[in-house]
């Protein structure tokens, strides 16, 4: 199989169109140059190579030979959320130590002088719905230090005395937790969203990391990281079947294993409606509201991403949170929506906003009516222009480099997209209507459901947020973790 | 050279089979190492600079407009206004942003008016002022209302982002003030169009509600985050006399009657084409590019140097130690007096840098990381590098350590660097480490900007980038003693920490 182009000829002359027909929008509304004319852009979207490696590994590949160096990308099914119970932080755990822990072949000290001998990375991690492994080296390096990488991913050996201090790091960072404001409103937020048992709404306990031993390490290694759990992207000064041969010699004889499914239960979080309010002497008030919000394979998926940029999430200037609140009113500087979609579970919908006490309730009511006008009006065509545009003329920049093209392939896979999305996501945003996603800001968005969370000065903030709604005091929110933190191993 | 595809597009399907075995880069290897080899320095009449870079694929480029002004050029009284202006740079021009300027521009001057008054009167406790305040808030909503008739809100960033701009951004520091943007390559001449607009001069249009939004980004990144307070105290606390000093963002009261005639004087003294870098590295044609330039920025009007700081930090001759009581757990911050580059001894403190906190060999990772003492600890070098500065160590420790106890661990290992030769390990890694982050840099476009103006800048020349391998290779162990073993000194130091409400 040969590495070919996908020809996209991405041509801009409906823009071109646009600009000079006589009783078209100038691009400039004073007095700018109204007809400037831009060339038809054309631009061809590489084409990967995906093979399945005779382990069971998925490879995904793109030659690039602008420098002398390869990159490798794994992509592995395992997560926090597939922790067992009582056995908080495991999978964070897992990720730091395979790299910091030794293998089975070499200390710790020999991979990391080895390593940066050579100026070469490689870094592991385990998140709350996959791990990544990341591998960078002068292409003479290349085996080298791909033999290194394997060996983490393969045989780890979790070290006692690594595991120890990692464990330790562990804790400082829940204890950690709430030394900036804005985090403490996140973290608040999530825990109701899903419920403080929750396994993507529980705060990491402490004592359930120190219950942690090496074997519940290997266990869980073992259960994960294997061949049919793994996407491995690889970008570089390099030909496939260098690649492939480098593969065979170091995860040939890997067992293939069983694909994980990973999962969580039902939420069990507060409903909406309700102001929690976290007292805390800060000037700056932090205040985070959302809901639930689908997963990413729902037919809703572009329709809320064009909608939400319009809302909140455009960049300079080209979102209507930014006019009303930040640039018309100056009430903050930041202040945002999102979009998090969800991989097999729900995700959220989250807004948050920034800004000094006294402009507090001004501010979360603003940010509130311009929701509800969003819904009850809708969007408009000329915001819709804007906003495809946007998505449409900056896509060759999700092409600017072999890696990230391949990570983003092996992404969009993993998180169920179809199979051709990072080339024919443009084509299909453009397809998109206003009425599909005013239809699906109704299926999706409803105010009465917000969860608020409001991090600030209580004297001011509780009198006033009565005012509006229902309020509870989250008191001494942050004093459950410090305890369990504070206990010495 | 192989795979050149200047000026091919259009005939693109005659070379498809050419290309199609070709991946997605084929430019001749040992030329895209050479970056004094690929630059073009391209130099107006008016004094502006440009560094032209063609790197062909994908059809973007990224650029980095940089102005050698930042905070350091601010005095007492009008802290914060190099930052506002970087924000004022985005609500338009005389063309852009508006639809009738000359309308707008009275409009414009009946709020500068009533903003002031304002300012004057918004401490005051009185009850007259009070109503004359409330009075003055209404007629100052009336002419906003008007102003809307005439503003196309925010059209840099509405037409940049339909036109497909990706990282539409800009920074002040105490050094420099930057504005930057990627852009698919066929908006060059957009791109042309709207910097030198700006460049020719903003019009302060909804100012004061900028400078609004400045006081919430002050107590974001300072009054509610423990390290900006932290940072913000022990800049203070480390020099007396010079500007870098005082925080960028300004201090709150200045920021609280900063006016349009600050800005438009400062935006007059510093924002001279002369006192500007730009780059443009991406899928260009050098020469129809310098065709643009000349068209487009040749008009800009050159205007008379801009003052330069004078004030000098002297010697610190004793030991400075401040306390900063914030509800978080604990952070500590240590900094040494140092030159800036490019003299010598900022290249040997980078080397030491990286000796104490690069990677898992690093001496801090071993010292304090595995030993449980701390969970983070870097090194760098703040705030800028335009004037003498300062090596600074940031740590967080790890409960039940102190502060203190990290600083003792510390100081050992400097005095050690300062009478111990490190090994040759050390140094060999060191420098791999150097030319593996050099190749690191050449795969991005705005990384590239960003680096080529920023040492055109600093070091007046873009080649102390490729210059500075071969002077780290040049750097001895005696010579790291030496620089450690001078400045490494007790009176030398300034110690800021994070301490909680209820202690000692």
């Amino acid at each position: 199989m040969k590495t070919g182009f996908r020809i996209l000829v991405f041509v801009i002359t409906l823009l071109m169109v646009e600009l000079s027909t006589p009783d078209c929008t100038p691009l400039f509304a004073g007095k700018g140059p109204k007809n400037l004319k831009f060339e038809p852009l054309v631009f061809e979207a590489p084409e990967l190579e995906i093979v399945l490696h005779e382990s069971g590994i998925t490879i995904y590949f793109l030659e690039d030979h602008e420098l002398p160096v390869v990159e490798a990308s794994a992509l592995i099914s395992t997560g926090s959320v597939l922790e067992p119970p009582g056995k908080d932080g495991l999978a964070s755990l897992v990720g730091e130590v395979m790299r910091t822990g030794g293998t089975v072949n070499n200390s710790p000290e020999e991979i990391n002088e080895t390593l940066e001998d050579m100026g070469a990375v490689v870094e592991t991690s385990v998140g709350t719905w996959y791990g990544t492994a990341y591998l960078w080296s002068m292409k003479d390096d290349f085996e080298h230090v791909m033999s290194i990488f394997a060996e983490i991913l393969r045989s780890p050996d979790f070290r006692q005395d690594k595991m120890e201090i990692h464990k330790e790091r562990l804790i400082e960072g829940i204890r950690r937790m709430y030394d900036l404001p804005a985090r403490q409103a996140g973290l608040a937020f999530y825990e109701l969203l899903w419920g403080q048992e929750h396994p993507l709404g529980k705060l990491t306990d402490s004592l359930d990391v120190r219950s942690i031993t090496r074997e519940d390490m290997l266990e869980f290694h073992r259960r994960h990281f294997h061949p049919a759990n793994i996407k491995l992207g690889i970008s570089g000064d390099i030909t496939l079947e260098e690649a492939l041969a480098v593969l065979d010699k170091y995860f040939g004889d890997w067992q293939r294993g069983e694909m994980a499914e990973l999962g969580v239960p039902e939420a069990a979080g507060a409903s909406g409606g309700t102001y929690y309010l976290i007292p805390r002497d800060i000037d700056q008030t932090k205040v985070i509201m959302g809901h639930f919000a689908p997963t990413i394979t729902s037919r809703d998926y572009l329709p809320l991403l064009l909608g939400n940029r319009i809302f909140g999430a455009g960049g300079i200037g080209t979102s209507r949170l930014w006019k009303e609140v930040r640039s018309d009113r100056g009430l903050a500087y930041r202040v945002r929506s999102s979009f998090n979609f969800g991989l097999v579970a729900p995700g959220s919908f989250t807004i948050s906003v920034g800004t000094k006490t006294s402009t507090a309730i001004q501010a979360i009511q603003l940010v509130k009516s311009e929701l509800n006008r969003l819904i009850e009006e809708g969007i408009t065509e000329a915001e819709l222009r804007l906003a495809k545009d946007y998505y449409i003329n900056s896509y060759p920049f999700d092409f600017s480099r072999g890696i990230s093209i391949v990570r983003r392939r092996m992404l969009n896979d993993y998180r169920g997209l179809p199979p051709e999305f990072i080339y024919t996501y443009p084509d299909l945003i453009s397809d998109v209507t206003v009425d599909e996603i005013n239809e699906a800001i109704r299926r999706h968005v409803h105010p009465d459901s917000l969860i608020t969370v409001v991090v600030g000065n209580r004297n001011a903030l509780e009198p006033a947020l009565a005012e509006i709604g229902e309020v509870i005091i989250l008191e001494n929110h942050a004093k459950k973790q410090l305890e369990s933190s504070q206990a010495a191993p | 050279m192989k795979g050149d595809l200047s000026g091919r597009k259009i005939f693109i399907v005659a070379l498809l089979a050419f290309l199609f075995t070709l991946s997605i880069s084929s430019t001749n290897l040992q030329g895209s190492l050479d970056l004094e080899e690929r630059v073009v320095e391209y130099v107006l009449p008016n004094g502006l600079t440009f560094l032209l870079l063609e790197r062909r694929y994908p059809p973007v480029f990224s650029t980095n407009i940089t102005y050698k002004v930042g905070s350091v050029e601010e005095v007492s009284g009008i802290t914060g206004i190099a930052h506002l202006l970087e924000h004022m740079a985005f609500k338009g021009t005389k063309t852009i942003g508006t639809t009738n300027y000359r309308r707008e521009k009275k409009i414009l001057e009946r709020i500068d008016r009533l903003a002031r008054e304002i300012d004057r009167l918004k401490n005051s406790s009185s009850a007259t002022d009070s109503l004359i305040l409330a009075q003055l808030e209404e007629k100052l909503q009336k002419a906003r209302d008007e102003l809307g008739n005439y503003v196309v809100k925010d059209e840099i960033g509405v037409i940049y982002g339909e036109n497909g701009a990706v990282g539409l951004n800009a920074s002040t520091s105490e050094d420099l003030t930057r504005y930057y943007v990627s852009l698919p390559s066929n908006r060059l001449e957009l791109w042309m169009f709207i910097e030198s607009e700006r460049m020719k001069g903003p019009v302060f249009r909804e100012f004061y509600t900028e400078r609004d939004v400045v006081m919430e980004e002050r107590r974001m990144r300072t009054l509610t985050n423990p390290f900006g307070k932290l940072y913000e105290v022990f800049l203070a606390t480390a020099f007396l006399a010079h500007p870098y000093g005082h925080p960028t963002v300004g201090w709150m009261s200045d920021l609280e009657r900063l006016t349009v005639d600050d800005a438009r004087r400062f935006f007059e003294k510093y924002y001279t084409p002369s006192n500007c870098v730009v780059a443009i590295v991406g899928d260009i044609d050098i020469e129809k590019t310098k065709r643009l330039i000349d068209r487009y920025f040749g008009p800009v009007k050159a205007r008379g140097r801009p003052p330069r700081v004078m004030t000098v930090e002297p010697l610190q001759d004793g030991e400075r130690r401040a306390d900063v009581v914030f509800d978080s757990e604990p952070m500590l911050l240590v900094g040494y007096h140092k030159p800036a580059l490019p003299q010598f001894d900022d290249y040997v403190f980078d080397m030491i840098s990286i000796i104490l906190t690069s990677g898992r060999t690093s001496r801090f990772y071993h010292r304090l990381i595995e030993s449980g003492m701390a969970v983070n600890v870097t090194s760098s070098t703040y705030p800028g590098d335009r004037f003498p500065n300062l090596f600074t160590i940031y740590a967080t420790p790890r409960s039940p350590y102190t502060t203190s106890e990290i600083e003792d661990v510390i100081y050992e290992e400097l005095e050690k660097l300062g009478t111990v030769p490190v090994d040759d390990v050390e140094l060999k890694r060191a420098v791999k480490k150097i030319e593996t982050s050099f190749i690191r840099s050449l795969a991005s476009n705005s990384g590239l900007a960003n680096r080529l103006t920023y040492f055109q800048s600093i070091a007046g020349d873009y080649r102390y980038i490729t210059g500075y391998v071969d002077v780290v290779k040049g750097i001895t162990k005696s010579d790291i003693m030496d620089v450690a073993s001078r400045y490494f000194t007790k009176n030398n130091r300034t110690v800021a920490s994070i301490v909680k409400e209820a202690t000692e």
